[in-house]
């Protein structure tokens, strides 16, 4: 028998990281990334029954919940300066890699914020452009122009 | 995916805390397979009806573990109608030689209650 919390913990186990990524691509924030992802399979666990697509749910839920988390907190602005990339406490890490890194997420945070999103959704969380577009309600034409426009803008900020 | 894209895609990202699963998933979020075998959703209704059955088994079983109850003890008068004799048969004061021959009839009365 196929149990909802056994699917989920299922669906955390295969698209944890990148559910993680999605959140925090909206809140810029770790702590509050974590809080949106609770909250969204806390929301899950409510259902009555299991959505047919799971996957695009929890998606959804969990960039859902992160612009609630943004909502309550009124930290619109506030945006990590890691944003989504891992914290450099690495002291052997090479300087030029974070170097780079520091300059990837400074360019990012420069981005609208569609762009922003778009670009972490599709690079980073491995969503295509057509989820992408279902989980933004958009048309995929839109989110393929948002990244494209994104990642421009990035190259002329990185190259700078 | 260009060079560009590459390069960017190889930035390591910020990870989910270890904790995130426990939270999410409580205390049972590394149990084992066995435990989760068992798992399994009951209609309410049907669990309303075990708990009503088990409770009445509980009831019986409790009742035949202790036997048989005896009856509450009561205080009753007796009036005798018709005694076989004239000497009173529950007049204990002396021993009987004989212990009321015949028949005896008598009304049990239990005083009403208060």
């Amino acid at each position: 028998m196929r149990t909802l919390r056994r699917e989920m913990e299922g669906i955390y186990d295969q698209y944890g990281s990148r559910l993680f990524t999605c959140a925090l691509a909206v809140t810029g924030c770790p702590g509050l990334a974590e809080d949106a992802m609770h909250e969204a399979f806390c929301r899950g666990f409510r259902l009555t029954e299991i959505p047919r697509n799971l996957k695009a749910y929890m998606f959804r839920s969990v960039r859902n919940a992160a612009i609630d988390q943004l909502r309550q907190r009124r930290r619109t602005r506030n945006l990590s300066e890691d944003y989504v990339f891992a914290s450099s406490e690495d002291p052997g890490e090479l300087a030029e890699l974070k170097q780079f890194r520091r300059r990837v997420a400074e360019a990012l945070l420069k981005l609208s914020r569609d762009e922003r999103e778009t670009i972490v959704q599709h690079l980073y969380a491995d969503l295509t452009f057509q989820e992408i577009a279902d989980l933004r309600e958009r048309s995929i034409g839109t989110i393929a122009s948002w990244y494209r426009r994104g990642l421009g803008k990035l190259k002329d900020y990185m190259e700078v | 995916m260009d060079d560009f894209e590459a390069r960017l895609k190889s930035v390591p990202l910020a990870r989910p805390s270890d904790a995130m699963k426990k939270r999410i998933f409580g205390m049972g979020a590394g149990r084992s397979k066995f435990i989760e075998a068992f798992r399994v959703r009951v209609p309410l209704a049907w669990a309303a009806l075990f708990a009503l059955f088990a409770g009445l088994a509980g009831m019986y079983l409790s009742q035949w573990l202790k036997g048989p109850v005896p009856a509450p003890s009561k205080v009753v008068y007796v009036q005798i109608i018709k005694a076989p004799s004239d000497r009173n048969p529950f007049d204990f004061t002396e021993p009987a030689a004989d212990f009321m021959p015949g028949e005896l009839t008598g009304r049990i009365e239990t005083p009403k209650e208060i």
